[in-house]
C-alpha cells in the first residue's frame, strides 16, 4: 500500500485501475454523548494485488474500526473505499464478504470438530466453490504446521495459536482475494505466530491478492518486511522507523 | 345425573374467602411477611374479575360487534403492554413486531376457530368468541414473549459468533439460522409440554369450567382439544412471525448487527 499522501498527478488513473483495495478520504467517528467522536480522518491508501501491508497506531486510533469498515461492518463517516475500482458501498455486502476476507483478534471457532469448522462457509449459499476434500486439509494444515490429525479435533479443545491458525485456514478456503487480519499473531507463542506469518506470505505470493495487517509487536513487523503504516488522526503515513523507538 | 349448573351467591364466596383467610393467619403466623400481599391480590381477584363480568354482561346484551369489536381490541392492548413489560432487550421497531405478531396469529386463529371450526353464527358471537380470544391471547403472549427474548438475548450473547458467520460470507438468515431455531424450539416447547400432559395431570380450567357448568363430559372434551390445538397454532404462528421479524430487525441496512441492539 502506498499512503495517497505524497500521490503524483502523472500516471494516476493507471495507478487506480491496477489497485485492489483503495481507501479515498476515509473518515470514522464512534458515537459519543454529545454526537460523534471522530477516529481518524482523511485516510487515503492504496492496495496492489501481490502486497501485504501493515497498519499501525496507538489503540483507540480505529485501526480495528477501518478493517470493519471495508467489509461494511462499521459505516464511513466519510469518503469511499474501493474494490477494483467498484465503491464498496455498491457491492451487496454478502457479497463483498466473500471477497475480502476479515480475521477478528478473537478467533470464533463453532462447537464440533476441526473439520466441521473448516467446511462452515461452504453451507452458505453465497459461498460458490467446491469444498476441499479431506487430503487438501491436511495439507493445508500441515503447510501451518499443525498435524493432520487434528482435523478430528474437537474445537473447544484448541490453544489460542491453534485457534487462530485455524480460523485464518477457514477464512483462506473460501478464496477470497483481499484478506484483514486484526492482530492475528497476539497472545500467540513465537512457532504459531512465525508459521501463520509464512503462510499468509505463501498465500499472497500465489496469486491477485492483498492483505491489510493490523499489527503493534516489532518481531511480526520486522518479520512481514513492509514499512508500517501510521494510522493518525489526520490520516495515514508511512513510518519505516515504527517500532523500532 | 347431569343436574345442571348450581348458581352461587355471594354468601357462598365469602365462605371460600374463609380459605384464604387461613392461609393468611398462617402467613401470619409464619412471619412470611405475605399477609399483606395475600390480601391485595385477594382484593385484586375479587375487583377484577368483577369488572370483568359487568364488561361481559355489557357486551354480551348488546351483542353487537361493536361492542365485541373493542373489547378485542382492549384485550389485545392489555396483553400487548405486559407482552412489552416482559421484554428485557431495546430494539427500535420491536415493539411493534411483538403487538403485530400477537394480533395476527391471535385474530386469525380466534376468527377461525369461531367462524368455521365452531361455526358459531355470527363469528363474533360473544359468548364463543371473547373467552376463546381471551385464552388465545394470553398463549400467544407467552409464546411471542419467550421465542423475542431468547432470540435477542441470542444475537447479544452471541454477537462473536453471529459476525464471524457474516465475515465468512453468510447472508443474514444464514447466519441467524441456529438461533432462530432455538427461540422457536423454547417458545414453542412449554405448549408441546401442555398438549402432552393435558388430562393425565390436570384437567384444563375450561373443560372443568363446562363439567362444573353442566355441560356433558364428551363436548366438554372436544371443546378441549379444539382449544389446545387452536392455542398451539397461535403460539407457533405467533413465535414465527416475531422472530421472523427481529430475524430482519436485527441488521441495519448493511447486513451488519445492529449496535443499538442492547440490554434494557
Amino acid at each position: 500500500m502506498s499512503a495517497d499522501n505524497e500521490a503524483t498527478p502523472t500516471g494516476d488513473q493507471d495507478r487506480k485501475d491496477s489497485d485492489l483495495l483503495r481507501f479515498e478520504s476515509v473518515s470514522l467517528a464512534v458515537p459519543a454523548n454529545s454526537g460523534e467522536r471522530i477516529l481518524c480522518e482523511d485516510v487515503s491508501a492504496s492496495l496492489q494485488p501481490g502486497t501485504i501491508h501493515a497498519l499501525v497506531g496507538p489503540s483507540g486510533r480505529g485501526k480495528s474500526t477501518l478493517l470493519r469498515s471495508v467489509i461494511r461492518m462499521y459505516p464511513l463517516r466519510r469518503g469511499e473505499i474501493h474494490l477494483h475500482g467498484c465503491s464498496i458501498s455498491e457491492i451487496p455486502p454478502t457479497r463483498l464478504r466473500t471477497q475480502i476476507a476479515c480475521l477478528p483478534q478473537q478467533p470464533v471457532l463453532f462447537p464440533g470438530d476441526v473439520h466441521s469448522n473448516l467446511l462452515i462457509p461452504f453451507r452458505f449459499k453465497h459461498v460458490t466453490i467446491q469444498p476441499p476434500d479431506e487430503a487438501t486439509l491436511q495439507q493445508e494444515l500441515e503447510a501451518l504446521q499443525l498435524p493432520g490429525s487434528m482435523l478430528q479435533a474437537d474445537a473447544a479443545t484448541l490453544s489460542g495459536g491453534e485457534s487462530q491458525r485455524i480460523a485464518l485456514l477457514r477464512a483462506l478456503l473460501t478464496n477470497p482475494e483481499v484478506l484483514l487480519l486484526d492482530e492475528p499473531t497476539s497472545g500467540l507463542d513465537p512457532d504459531s505466530s512465525r508459521a501463520l506469518i509464512e503462510h499468509v506470505k505463501r498465500w499472497v505470493a500465489e496469486g491477485e491478492r492483498a492483505v491489510l495487517w493490523v499489527a503493534h509487536e516489532p518481531s511480526v513487523l520486522k518479520r512481514l518486511a513492509v514499512t508500517p503504516l501510521l494510522l493518525e488522526h489526520d490520516g495515514l503515513y508511512p513510518t519505516p522507523d515504527w517500532g523500532v523507538m | 345425573m347431569n343436574q345442571g349448573p348450581i348458581d352461587l351467591t355471594i354468601w357462598q364466596v365469602v365462605m371460600a374467602a374463609g380459605f384464604v383467610i387461613v392461609a393468611g393467619i398462617v402467613s401470619m403466623a409464619m412471619r412470611l411477611g405475605m399477609g399483606r400481599s395475600l390480601l391485595v391480590a385477594s382484593l385484586r381477584t375479587a375487583g377484577q374479575l368483577g369488572l370483568a363480568a359487568l364488561a361481559l354482561d355489557f357486551v354480551f346484551n348488546l351483542s353487537t360487534l361493536w361492542a365485541v369489536g373493542p373489547l378485542a381490541v382492549l384485550m389485545l392492548a392489555l396483553a400487548g403492554r405486559e407482552a412489552l413489560r416482559r421484554q428485557k432487550f431495546k430494539l427500535p421497531g420491536s415493539s411493534l413486531d411483538t403487538i403485530g405478531s400477537m394480533a395476527l396469529s391471535s385474530f386469525v386463529v380466534a376468527i377461525t376457530v369461531t367462524g368455521v371450526v365452531v361455526g358459531a353464527k355470527p363469528w363474533w358471537s360473544p359468548p364463543v368468541f371473547i373467552p376463546l380470544l381471551g385464552m388465545i391471547l394470553g398463549n400467544a403472549l407467552n409464546g411471542v414473549s419467550i421465542s423475542l427474548d431468547r432470540f435477542l438475548s441470542g444475537c447479544v450473547e452471541q454477537r462473536a459468533r453471529i459476525e464471524a458467520k457474516l465475515l465468512l460470507g453468510a447472508t443474514p438468515n444464514e447466519a441467524t439460522l441456529d438461533l432462530a431455531r432455538e427461540a422457536l424450539r423454547l417458545g414453542l416447547t412449554p405448549m408441546i409440554n401442555a398438549m402432552s400432559i393435558v388430562g393425565i395431570v390436570s384437567l384444563p380450567g375450561m373443560m372443568t369450567g363446562q363439567l362444573l357448568a353442566g355441560a356433558d363430559p364428551t363436548q366438554a372434551v372436544l371443546y378441549q382439544i379444539v382449544v389446545m390445538y387452536m392455542l398451539a397454532a397461535t403460539v407457533a404462528l405467533g413465535s414465527f412471525m416475531v422472530v421472523g421479524l427481529a430475524r430482519r430487525r436485527v441488521f441495519d441496512a448493511d447486513e451488519a448487527l445492529r449496535r443499538d441492539l442492547k440490554r434494557k
